[in-house]
């Protein structure tokens, strides 16, 4: 059988967080490939390498050395519309509503949801996964 | 009721307003009458129309504001009100001192007058004058003043109608009365108006010059003094002189009079008892345009037997003398009868009388007025008056209009004081209704003479005499208002730029670009626009450090909130696992749940080390730097430098003057986050130095390690707050070079870092040179 999501991209500098969401999504058999990032560097780093799509991207926002938001900046400027494909929802504990303010502007961004992630959210990505092809 | 209120008002307003139309046609009718050319008018009219156009103008203004009380401003009524009260002062002060200036008849109510005391309480204008202010207040004052007002109004009430009634000396408003009143209307309108009023810049100017001008207006006044009482002493002896000199006309008159009586008193023919003989011998003797010879027998009831006047033998009248004819008989003598009806002409006539010796015959040769009246009106000067009068005051001659007056008596007023001594002179009596100087003198014969000096006239040359004075005073104090304006505008001007610019500064506006010219003035302006940029500058860092503590708040909230989310996953996953037997992820996620917590303690301590440090003004010591970090900081971080096998070495450190538990955050955090981002393998070395300063200003302190080095990317981003570099699996929190850069920047200095990957860290704590201690 075929999981909803063929890869997954999850971006969170915290290891338990991390943990914890891949536990998850094997747990649901949402995604055939989860590809996980303590830093988002890292994640472009992968991106550049490996030019294949990415059907679904769980983003943190506040991550050392680059944001969630400075990634998605620095991914569409350097992938484009190969990017823009993606399902980017941004994972957060933030309260600050400039923090969600900004997010409403990028229009990647499909989704804010707030950290512990749950089964609900995790079926809504892939009905946006679906939804978007 | 707030209507029946507003009714009264209303009614108020309405009668406020009559009062005030009525007093300001007053006001015009005493202008036109004092500005008319038409002769004065007479009487009670002439006194109300003789004010002065001052007190017209203090009527005027009265009126004004009632008529006006709700379209002037208040403080233009307040400021005029103050001018008309000072300058009514003024006037009656001058007044009441007996102070002649000259242009006192522009002030005084009726001109400069010789009795002041008298004057005061029968100016009908200074009357109306207290009327007006009195009914002004009564209306327009409030509950606790009306009072005051009201009794003023009737005071002066009774003032105008004693005037308007020409009470002369009206005694029962006498000086002391009159001052009270000044003295109430002034703190009747101290009270109501101002309260105290607050001193303005002009005020205190004009009060300098005023002052400094006083001194010669009192030289001024105090001449145009002395030259009035010169005049009055000189009219004085002029007045005697006249009364002398028809005094000398009279008696010697008389005497020649006399004479002939007593010659024809013994005529034979009369002894002889012949009086036709007489008859012609009388008409002989006597020339008849001179008087007449009348006989009368007072052998039995007295009756005229013989009388030049009419043709021998014709009827002759009843006698008409009996006083003195009775003398006559008693004494023998020649005896002057006082001025009685002529029973052959009807008209005023004296004359002098004798028994003549031997016989029971009174004989009597008349003295015409006539010809006093002529020899008077030849040495009477002009706006004199002279005259004599016979015992009883009953004018025997007069210089002018003479048959008006002559067998009358004359003003009672001036009767009335000759009749007490023998010889005297007064400045205040009427004649014919006119003020005049008044003098007299008692004759051997019994008569006196009298001479009356109009005082207009006396005014008029006195008003001639003081022009020069007067002009010179005018100019003076125009000069002196010009020069306390000049004053007032070159100093107020520039003093209200000033009270502008504070005004600006305490509204906390920015401070208009103006100059005053004058240069402390300027000095003021400037330091007020300096502090206000200060004042915006400490604004704007205030406002940014509200916005840094609110966005810490969050920023600490969000970092708090963050692991216990995690946890609650994290057990709540274990216990799933636990349940399912699945050991070895429960023991993964118990090791990351402790690391979430272990991180959690770690920012809690940050945080409250922040609130503890952070923008709080503690008190400031001498401190050793060198001395704080071997001693303190570095026990502090004993166990990191042991775990790490860290170099430290400090060199020697500036001694400066700050908060301890500030230095000691600084070097901690410096100190460790060169410790913990060493090169892998590779043993710390940390070197804290004074460092070679890039300004004199500036007092370096350098922080370096030999560890994995900084990108040059993210140089700012350290020090901002929350932010780090690296992945959890390292202890941070993120607070830490926030942390060294608020505190450094509390004491106005600055930190910067000096790195790249691999080749270590140079922390470069900049502070300013005024924190070396001395």
């Amino acid at each position: 059988m075929t999981a909803p999501i063929q890869t997954l991209m999850l971006i969170d500098d915290n290891e338990a967080d991390t943990f914890l969401c891949r536990l998850m999504i094997e747990e649901a058999g949402l995604a055939d490939n989860l590809l996980v990032f303590n830093l988002a560097e890292d994640a472009l780093a992968y991106l550049r390498a490996n030019p294949g799509p990415i059907d679904a991207i769980l983003l943190d926002i506040r991550m050392p050395r680059m944001s969630g938001f400075e990634f998605i900046e620095a991914a569409l400027a350097e992938f484009g519309s190969t990017f823009a494909k993606a399902v980017i929802v941004m994972l957060t504990t933030s309260l600050d509503m400039n923090d969600k303010m900004r997010a409403e502007q990028f229009g990647v961004i499909k989704g804010y949801f707030e950290k512990p992630l749950s089964q609900t959210q995790l079926e809504t990505i892939a009905a946006m996964v679906s939804g978007s092809q | 009721m707030s209507q029946a209120i507003s009714q009264r008002q209303g009614r108020r307003d309405l009668a406020s307003h009559i009062a005030g139309y009525v007093l300001c046609a007053l006001a015009a009718t005493i202008l036109l009458g004092w500005l008319s050319p038409l002769p004065p008018l007479a009487g009670r009219v002439a006194s109300l129309a003789a004010p002065g156009p001052v007190s017209a103008f203090c009527i005027l203004f009265a009126g004004a504001s009632l008529a006006a009380e709700d379209r002037l401003p208040a403080r233009i009524v307040a400021r005029l009100g103050w001018l008309v009260w000072g300058i009514g002062a003024l006037a009656l002060a001058l007044d009441l001192l007996r102070i002649d200036v000259g242009f006192a008849g522009w002030l005084v109510p009726g001109g400069p007058v010789p009795d002041a005391t008298a004057r005061f309480g029968t100016a009908p204008a200074t009357g109306i004058g207290f009327v007006a202010g009195g009914a002004a207040l009564a209306l327009r004052a409030d509950e606790r003043l009306r009072t005051v007002a009201l009794t003023l109004a009737a005071l002066s009430a009774l003032i105008a109608a004693t005037a308007l009634a020409d009470i002369p000396r009206f005694g029962a408003i006498p000086l002391p009365t009159g001052l009270a009143l000044l003295v109430m209307n002034g703190a009747v309108l101290i009270r109501r108006d101002l309260a105290w009023p607050r001193l303005t810049l002009t005020m205190v100017l004009g009060a300098l010059v005023l002052s400094a001008l006083l001194p010669p207006l009192v030289f001024i006044a105090s001449q145009a003094r002395r030259s009035t009482q010169q005049r009055l002493a000189q009219l004085e002896r002029d007045s005697h002189d006249f009364a002398g000199r028809i005094g000398d006309i009279v008696e010697r008159r008389l005497a020649e009079r006399a004479a002939l009586l007593r010659a024809l008193a013994v005529a034979p023919a009369l002894k002889a008892g012949d009086l036709a003989a007489f008859y012609a011998h009388a008409k002989a003797a006597l020339d008849p345009a001179e008087g007449v010879v009348v006989i009368t027998d007072v052998s039995s009831s007295p009756r005229i037997v013989l009388s030049t006047a009419v043709p021998y033998g014709a009827p002759l009248p009843e006698p008409n003398e009996p006083d003195a004819r009775r003398q006559a008989m008693a004494s023998g003598q020649v005896e002057l009868s006082d001025v009685f009806k002529s029973p052959f002409t009807g008209g005023p006539v004296a004359s002098l009388l004798m028994l003549a010796p031997g016989t029971n015959y009174v004989v009597r040769i008349s003295i015409r007025t006539q010809w006093f009246n002529e020899q008077f009106a030849a040495i009477t000067p002009s706006g004199w008056i002279l005259a004599v009068a016979d015992r009883d005051g009953v004018l025997a001659g007069r210089s002018r209009d003479p048959d008006k007056w002559v067998g009358r008596r004359g003003s009672t007023a001036a009767w009335a004081l000759a009749s007490r001594n023998d010889k005297g002179w007064t400045r205040s009596t009427v004649v014919e209704g006119t003020p005049v100087f008044f003098a007299w003198q008692r004759l051997p014969s019994g008569w006196t003479a009298l001479t009356a000096v109009n005082e207009s006239d006396f005014d008029l040359v006195a008003h001639r005499q003081t022009a020069t004075i007067s002009i010179a005073a005018l100019v003076m104090g125009v000069l002196g208002l010009l020069f306390a304006t000049l004053t007032a505008v070159a100093i107020g001007r520039p003093l209200a730029r000033l009270s502008a610019a504070a005004t600006a500064f305490g509204r906390g506006a920015e401070i208009p670009p103006i100059t005053s010219h004058i240069r402390e003035i300027d000095d003021v302006i400037t330091a007020l626009r300096t502090g206000a940029k200060a004042r915006a500058a400490a604004e704007t860092a205030l406002r940014a450090r509200e916005e840094d503590s609110r966005h810490f708040t969050y920023a600490a909230s969000h970092d708090l909130k963050a692991p216990t989310s995690t946890l609650q996953m994290v057990f709540s996953q274990m216990q799933t696992r636990l349940g399912a037997g699945d050991i070895k992820t429960a023991h993964e996620l118990a090791r990351l749940g402790l690391g979430s917590v272990v991180r959690m303690r770690e920012l809690l301590g940050k945080v409250l080390e922040y609130s503890r440090v952070v923008d709080k003004e503690r008190i400031r010591e001498e401190l050793d730097l060198r001395t704080l970090i071997v001693d303190e900081v570095l026990a502090d971080l004993n166990q990191q430098v042991i775990e790490s096998g860290a170099q430290v070495s400090v060199g020697e450190l500036p001694v400066i003057y700050g908060d301890r538990v500030h230095f000691r955050a600084l070097f901690q955090n410096l100190l460790a986050n060169a410790m913990k981002y060493g090169k892998p393998g590779v043993a710390p070395t940390v070197s804290v130095l004074a460092s070679q300063t890039r300004a004199a200003d500036t007092l370096s302190i350098s922080v370096k390690d030999n560890g994995m080095g900084i990108p040059s990317q993210f140089h700012a981003r350290i020090f901002e707050m929350f932010q780090r570099l690296h992945t959890q699996n390292v202890a941070g929190t993120g607070l830490g070079l926030f942390l060294c850069m608020r505190i450094i920047r509390f004491y106005g200095g600055n930190i910067r870092v000096v790195s790249a990957p691999e080749q270590g860290a140079e922390f470069i704590v900049e502070l300013p040179q005024a924190m070396r201690a001395q």
